[in-house]
């Protein structure tokens, strides 16, 4: 009895481990695909990001805003710019209505004279409020 | 039982059924293993080689070839996946109805030419190379058998014309079905073909020390200057003191994704042909600083010396005289401010025929550049025989014939102190010094001279305010058509400079072919008027875009009103 009992045992052992095997061999495979399938997404993807990084680079092309400038440049009040556009940072007359030192990137060794500027009178060129 | 007992030959009892059921197992078991290495084998040789599935490593094909971008990592050249179309004409049934509904699908395409390949004998014919994604899909919905697309890539410059003569272009080496081998044939992409075909590097972008917004900026400045001129073609050279090029003009240019288009005129006119890089001229005037230096190097002559310059001076049968009216005596200062032929030709006679040459020799006049790309690599042009009279006029820039390249290179040795170093197109190559040609002194003395060109002299039309523009005019007659002197209505302006003059940090060479400038009641062809000009509006345009500040403290006095921002 106890020698059947032992080729029973030795007999579903090999059965469940034919049946892990066939099992994990299936799985195998299918991860194997998904693998590809993602690696056939990636290159894919890669593909169109080159087209892309190639497209970005066209649009921003110098040449190309040069032609949209001619055309929308003055509506824009788009130029090019010129030295005339530095300025140094001495030269910014900073609001002395802003007392919040926060506001102030920097403390001046000496007082600034406010160098003499006309604000046009538009209410859109009007200074912003001052932060409380 | 007598029989049984029949002794064998060995005299032991025989039992022959059991040996011969051992042989046979043994046997039997030989040729089994036998017949499992024959089956492995067969099945190894019928089975189809196959990529392992499940390797490590890249995921995707590595492009074909390197990229190039600018100092900025803006892309200058790059690769798109594309395909080109073939054929199997023996697959096709109807092929009038097939070539006509591929011409109709690919725009640009003749269905006489394609109904000639279809019909012809062969068994592969391409039909287009290469085809873009919207061309692929029209072929697609033909639904035409015998037709079919090879894989590939193309070369694309996204910056098309802006900096075509740099980076040049590509063509097709060797084709197949699968793949296409792309060569450089001019620019940094002939100059550089093994380094951006080199599978090591092939991911590694070629960054050069180009700017591409600063090359647009200069590119359209010098094309406004060459249609108000009407002049044949220019150049402009824009090099930082330490050797690298940023930017690099020559005009007419082309566009590099476009195919090679027929060209019937002579080579050096061709659009293809770059002035700056490949252009020998004789640069006229802008040589009188070398000159200058040399003397000033060697103490031949001091600041202060006077030099005779007579109206005219004769060698031999040769009569070298200058374009108006001078002083009888002039310092080396203003025989540079006035850009006197005969105030440089005596000076060079100072300097005397093997010292000048030494001289131009350690500034890189007899060599090629050595610039990154395939055209710099000409020899400049000297005379066959250097005579005294050829240091004469080569004193004043006749005679010898060099690229603007050797020029802006020549200019960088002064704005460096007299250091000359390598020119280059490659970001972060810079400083490469080469020898030191000029002591600090003489560099730092030849560069306020040219100052004073701009404030004074035949420049003053390059001055930008701010920038300090140190530079000098030359203005060379162009050899006659027919090769007998030069002829005076048709010149190579140059203006060479250096900016600014004080704490120099580049040097811009503009060189304008024929130019005219018919804004003034005579049409006026000297680069005071044409090339100092354009050179000052590129400065302009240029300066504030390389992130130089400009020095706009008042001359004199403190009460001044700067303009801020205004708003709209």
């Amino acid at each position: 009895m106890t020698r059947h009992a032992g080729i029973v045992a030795l007999v579903l052992i090999v059965l469940g481990t034919a049946g892990w095997a066939y099992n994990i061999n299936y799985r195998t495979l299918r991860v194997i695909d998904d693998v590809e399938t993602l690696r056939q997404s990636i290159v894919r993807e890669r593909e169109h990001l080159q087209v892309m990084r190639v497209e970005w680079a066209y649009l921003n092309n110098p040449a190309r805003l040069q032609r949209l400038l001619a055309t929308h440049g003055q509506e824009l009040g788009l130029r090019p710019l010129a030295p005339g556009d530095l300025q140094s940072i001495e030269s910014v007359p900073f609001d002395a209505r802003t007392p919040d030192p926060e506001a102030v990137l920097f403390t001046p060794s000496q007082p600034i004279p406010l160098p003499r500027t006309t604000v046009p009178p538009r209410e859109t060129a009007a200074r912003p409020e001052p932060l409380e | 039982m007598s029989e049984a007992a029949t002794p064998g030959p060995s005299g032991r009892g025989f039992t022959p059924l059991r040996y011969d059921w051992r042989l046979i197992l043994v046997m039997g078991c030989i040729c089994l293993c036998y017949a499992a290495v024959a089956l492995n084998m067969t099945f190894l040789a019928a089975s189809e080689p196959e990529e392992p599935r499940f390797g490590k490593g890249g995921t995707a094909s590595p492009p074909i070839r390197g990229e190039i971008v600018d100092q900025n990592g803006v892309l200058l050249a790059s690769n798109l996946p594309a395909w080109s179309l073939y054929a199997h004409p023996h697959e096709i049934r109807d092929k009038v109805a097939v070539s006509e509904a591929l011409a109709e699908a690919l725009p640009g395409s003749d269905a006489r030419k394609i109904l000639r390949k279809l019909t012809s004998n062969a068994q592969f014919v391409w039909i287009k190379r290469p085809i873009l994604p919207h061309e692929k899909q029209a072929v697609h919905e033909l639904g035409q058998p015998g037709l079919y697309f090879g894989n590939r890539e193309i070369r694309v410059y996204p910056a098309g014309r802006t900096a075509s003569h740099v980076v040049g272009g590509v063509t097709a080496a060797r084709e197949d079905v699968r793949f296409a081998e792309l060569a450089g044939n001019a620019g940094v992409e002939r100059h550089f073909d093994q380094r951006l075909r080199d599978p090591g590097q092939v991911t590694e972008p070629l960054r050069l020390s180009l700017d591409v917004t600063v090359q647009q900026a200069m590119r359209s400045v010098l094309a406004e200057g060459m249609e108000r001129l009407t002049a044949k073609g220019a150049s402009a050279v824009l090099m930082r003191t330490n050797g690298e090029v940023v930017g690099l003009v020559s005009l007419p240019d082309f566009d590099p994704n476009r195919p090679r288009a027929p060209f019937d005129g002579p080579a050096h006119e061709h659009p293809r042909f770059n002035r700056a890089a490949q252009g020998l001229y004789e640069l006229g005037s802008t040589f009188k600083v070398f000159t200058a230096a040399i003397a000033l190097e060697l103490s031949r002559i001091d600041t202060t010396t006077l030099i005779d310059t007579p109206p005219m001076i004769t060698y031999g049968r040769n009569r070298i005289r200058d374009a108006h009216k001078m002083p009888p005596q002039m310092p080396v200062e203003t025989m540079i401010v006035k850009s006197s032929n005969v105030g440089a030709a005596r000076i060079g006679m100072m300097v005397g025929t093997t010292d000048m040459k030494t001289y131009l020799d350690k500034l890189g006049f007899f060599e090629p550049t050595g610039v990154e790309i395939s055209e710099a690599g000409i020899q400049p042009l000297l005379p066959q025989y250097w005579t005294d009279l050829s240091t004469m006029t080569i004193s004043f820039g006749h005679g010898l014939s060099v690229s603007p390249m050797h020029l802006a290179a020549g200019y960088a040795t002064l704005a460096n102190d007299g250091m000359r170093v390598q020119p280059t197109l490659i970001a972060g190559a810079g400083g490469k010094e080469i020898e030191r040609v000029f002591s600090q002194r003489t560099a730092r003395l030849i560069r306020q001279m040219m100052r004073e060109v701009v404030k004074r002299g035949t420049a003053r039309r390059a001055e930008v305010a701010g920038y300090r523009v140190a530079g000098k005019t030359g203005t060379a007659e162009k050899i006659r058509l027919d090769r007998r002197g030069y002829d005076p209505d048709r010149v190579v302006a140059t203006f060479a400079s250096i900016f600014p003059y004080d704490r120099p940090e580049y040097v811009l060479v503009v060189t304008y072919d024929e130019p005219t400038d018919r804004s003034g009641p005579r049409p006026e062809r000297g680069a005071g008027r044409t090339a100092a000009p354009v050179a000052g509006e590129m400065i302009a345009r240029v300066a504030p875009l390389l992130g130089l500040e400009p020095d706009l403290t008042p001359p004199s006095g403190t009460d001044q009103t700067i303009e801020i921002g205004r708003l709209q």
